[in-house]
């Protein structure tokens, strides 16, 4: 019972000493909650609108006909484009499109109203630049909406000349349609597919950042050996004294950025908040496990900060929620299963957008609950590098 | 008079030259400052160009529950599967066997035909087909989409012909398709990931190492001031000169390799003129290693430089406007965007080198550039004149004691 007590009093002393650095230390709590504020508001409000809205576009009309200028028109009426038709030439709007002011344009050719009518098949050209990726899809999705209707109205008058019905006429056009059901985000909202993995990822890089540094600079700043002492020698109580606090810390950032997403935002979030904030809970954790694990096995702060940099940079693009896993060569795609945002990622799929029952994602909860077990064997070099003190630049 | 103008020209330049070596000196043998410079700008492009060179996501699994289990129906399985983007992975028996292999991420759509598929075109009525697409990833939703509007177009057009009896091909081409409109994508034909992504990231890397190189060295001086503070007085554009000429010297070869070799190693748009590209650079980096300079004023110790810049990567990945259209930001972030090189520098390369875009083109960017330039040469002034400032302060009141 005695050495409960002790136990519990050393531990309350280490929070007590961490709390004192990170408050008296502006680098912590800048980095801690000032960072992640600022990534949440930067991001949420860039993506306000879940699609860009008025994309710069032009048609050039070298036909200057009624049929031309009515699908001018009606190209108009589409949300994602802002139509101008003040280039009067292919090479103009190009060149347009090479200073920046245009991201497609769509090309109606000369005599292109007497060819319809002659049945000589006018063609539509329409060009988009993938260089940028979102604003070339929702051009080209437009554009191809645009061409395929107008294509459809012309045979319809022709069907209506021969005297078809109209109810017959929709399914000769279009005999096959798709009904498609994207699941969970019916809007195609960007800001619901990013948010939801990208900021947690930010947080991922500040979490293993601030790890390291709050345990290396114990080593640099030569208080490590006056640590160890504090908690009695004890290097696992020293490891959780230290770092309950930042668990503290970063989980009420975590959950409030998750009250961000599903309050505020109202973004989808089928199985209700609890599988998400234990999700988050554990993540911040895992992360914190991984730091440790770094600097156990490198002892230097520096490089340990930057295999900490590189693990969390990396895991944006690995991850695989911008480019799959599946499509990346196998080697990477093995790592994926390695990071931490992985697991979270698919939590996120699995609860909060596809409501899929709890069972078939165990596995990534339980995932994330490894990487601090897999520091402890780790810890006896880390107390050995505490004892030593030893501060590499 | 003019001899002494001579003469005092001689010794600044002199002393320039002399911090200018002194720098390399700091540089190469910090090993921090070393990954920084060469290490990070050489390792990080290679790591993104090997993790995106597949470029194209192809065969996106899906499932199939046809209750129809028509020729017809078939037919549409058949090409579905068929199509470079995606792949059918499992026929089900029902909707619940095709959602229990969603739940397993065995595959990321379903695509169900209904009873009266068939029929329906029979009975000439417009007959659906439904697609439940998992939305975790946009790349399979676009994948998934593109295929099934091109495949039911295709066959629609098939069915609409056979009813055209005794037509030759021409008239059935002119009655199923009047309006043959077709897209070109330029500058990235292939619509590849890696191909759309790299040269921004390139920039943005390029920036970062920058900023992060001279942030340690800068964090490391002030540690050592406080240990033991130096007696030489600085000339504040000596310092500022000779400095950055150092930094600037040491990314010729890394502009070259990144931006010429990368991108010709793995195939990415390279459209433009090398040597325009360099000649956009030239602020680029000025305005970056000011900037760096600049913002060393945060960084008290070598270690905090990762805490206080690695995560701002995202931010100016993203300010840039390579995926959220720079234009189409709230006023504040364009601002923002503004005062960050990377933001013109993204913008101008990707049209410089992806675009094929000429000198005249970017103009704006260009000039921009040289605009943040000017600014932050007197912020790196005014962070120096500010350190040697505390540093003749800190000297007075040593000597007193």
């Amino acid at each position: 019972m005695g050495k409960k007590a002790t136990a519990f009093g050393t531990l309350w002393k280490l929070m007590r000493r961490e709390w004192h650095t990170l408050v008296s230390r502006p680098l912590y709590w800048t980095i801690m909650i000032c960072a992640p504020l600022f990534c949440y508001v930067f991001f949420l409000s860039l993506m306000n609108n879940g699609l860009p809205e008025k994309l710069p576009t032009a048609v050039v009309d070298l036909d200057h006909s009624a049929t031309s200028r009515n699908l001018t028109r009606q190209l108009t009426t589409y949300q994602t484009l802002d139509i101008t038709t003040q280039y009067v030439s292919f090479a103009e709007a190009r060149q347009a499109m090479q200073q920046g002011k245009l991201f497609g344009f769509l090309v109606i050719p000369e005599s292109f109203e007497a060819d319809l009518y002659a049945n000589r098949q006018p063609q539509i050209p329409y060009f988009t630049t993938s260089v940028y990726f979102i604003p070339s899809a929702l051009i080209y999705k437009s554009f191809t909406t645009m061409t395929t209707l107008a294509a459809g109205a012309a045979v319809q008058q022709t069907l209506l000349a021969k005297g078809e019905y109209e109810r017959d006429i929709m399914p000769q056009i279009q005999p096959i349609t798709v009904d498609m059901h994207p699941l969970g985000n019916p809007w195609t909202n960007y800001s619901i597919y990013l948010n939801n993995t990208f900021l947690p990822g930010i947080l991922e890089v500040l979490i293993l950042l601030v790890t390291i540094f709050s345990i290396g600079s114990e080593v640099k700043d030569g208080t490590s050996r006056e640590w160890l002492n504090t908690a009695n020698n004890n290097i696992l109580l020293a490891i959780i004294g230290k770092l309950l606090p930042q668990t503290l810390i970063f989980f009420i950032m975590g959950l409030f950025c998750q009250s961000l997403l599903y309050g505020y935002c109202g973004f989808p979030l089928q199985n209700g908040i609890l599988p998400m904030a234990a999700a988050m809970f554990l993540f911040v954790v895992a992360i914190q496990g991984t730091g440790v694990l770094f600097f156990s096995i490198i002892p230097s702060l520096r490089l340990a900060l930057s295999a900490g940099s590189l693990l969390g940079v990396v895991s944006f693009s690995l991850t695989g929620f911008s480019f799959p896993a599946e499509a990346m060569y196998s080697a990477f795609h093995l790592l994926t299963d390695i990071l931490p945002l992985r697991h979270y990622f698919v939590i996120y799929v699995d609860q909060a957008l596809n409501s899929v029952p709890l069972y078939y994602c165990w596995i990534h909860y339980f995932s994330l609950l490894i990487y601090p077990l897999l520091a402890l064997p780790f810890l006896p070099l880390l107390k050995r590098a505490l004892r030593r003190q030893v501060y590499i630049p | 008079m003019k001899t002494g103008f001579f003469a005092s020209l001689k010794n600044g330049l002199a002393d320039t030259i002399r911090i200018w070596r002194q720098e390399y000196v700091s540089v190469f043998k910090d090993m921090g400052a070393m990954l920084f410079f060469f290490v990070l700008p050489f390792a990080y492009p290679l790591l993104y160009a090997f993790i995106y060179n597949p470029e194209v996501v192809r065969d996106v699994p899906l499932a199939v529950v046809d209750n129809s289990r028509t020729v017809l129906s078939r037919e549409l399985c058949r090409r579905v599967d068929a199509s470079p983007n995606t792949a059918i992975v499992s026929y089900c028996a029902n909707l619940d066997e095709a959602k229990d292999l969603i739940y397993r991420r065995v595959c990321h759509g379903i695509m169900e035909i209904p009873e009266d598929f068939s029929k329906k075109i029979v009975r000439n009525e417009q007959s659906p087909v439904l697609f439940y697409s998992d939305m975790s990833i946009l790349i399979n939703y676009k994948n998934f989409l593109a295929t099934l509007t091109e495949v039911t177009l295709d066959m629609g057009k098939e069915l609409q012909s056979e009813k055209l009896v005794g037509a030759t091909a021409k008239q059935i081409d002119m009655a199923t398709n009047p309006i043959p409109g077709f897209s070109i994508v330029l500058y990235n034909p292939t619509g590849g990931f890696a191909s759309f992504l790299m040269p921004a990231l390139l920039i943005v890397i390029l920036q970062q190492s920058i900023i992060l190189g001279i942030g340690l060295l800068a964090g490391g001086r002030h540690e050592h001031r406080k240990l033991a503070p130096e007696t030489r007085q600085e000339n504040v554009w000596h310092v500022l000169f000779g400095k950055s000429a150092c930094y600037y010297s040491l990314y010729i070869m890394t502009v070259m390799y990144m931006l010429h070799i990368i991108p010709w190693l793995f195939d990415y748009p390279q459209l433009g003129n090398q040597w325009e590209i360099y000649i956009f650079l030239l602020p680029f980096l000025l305005s970056s290693i000011f900037f760096g300079m600049t913002l060393s004023v945060l960084v008290r110790e070598r270690e905090s430089v990762f805490l206080v810049i690695v995560f701002t990567s995202m931010v100016f990945l993203f300010v840039s406007g390579v995926t959220w259209p720079y234009d189409r930001m709230p006023l504040v972030w364009k601002i923002l965007g503004g005062f960050i090189p990377s933001t013109w520098g993204v913008e101008g390369f990707l049209r410089l080198n992806s675009e094929g875009a000429t000198m005249l083109d970017v103009k704006e960017e260009f000039y921009s550039l040289w605009g943040l330039t000017l600014l932050y040469f007197f912020t790196a002034y005014g962070v120096i004149h500010y350190r040697l400032w505390k540093k003749k302060k800190a000297l007075s009141t040593i000597e007193a004691k």
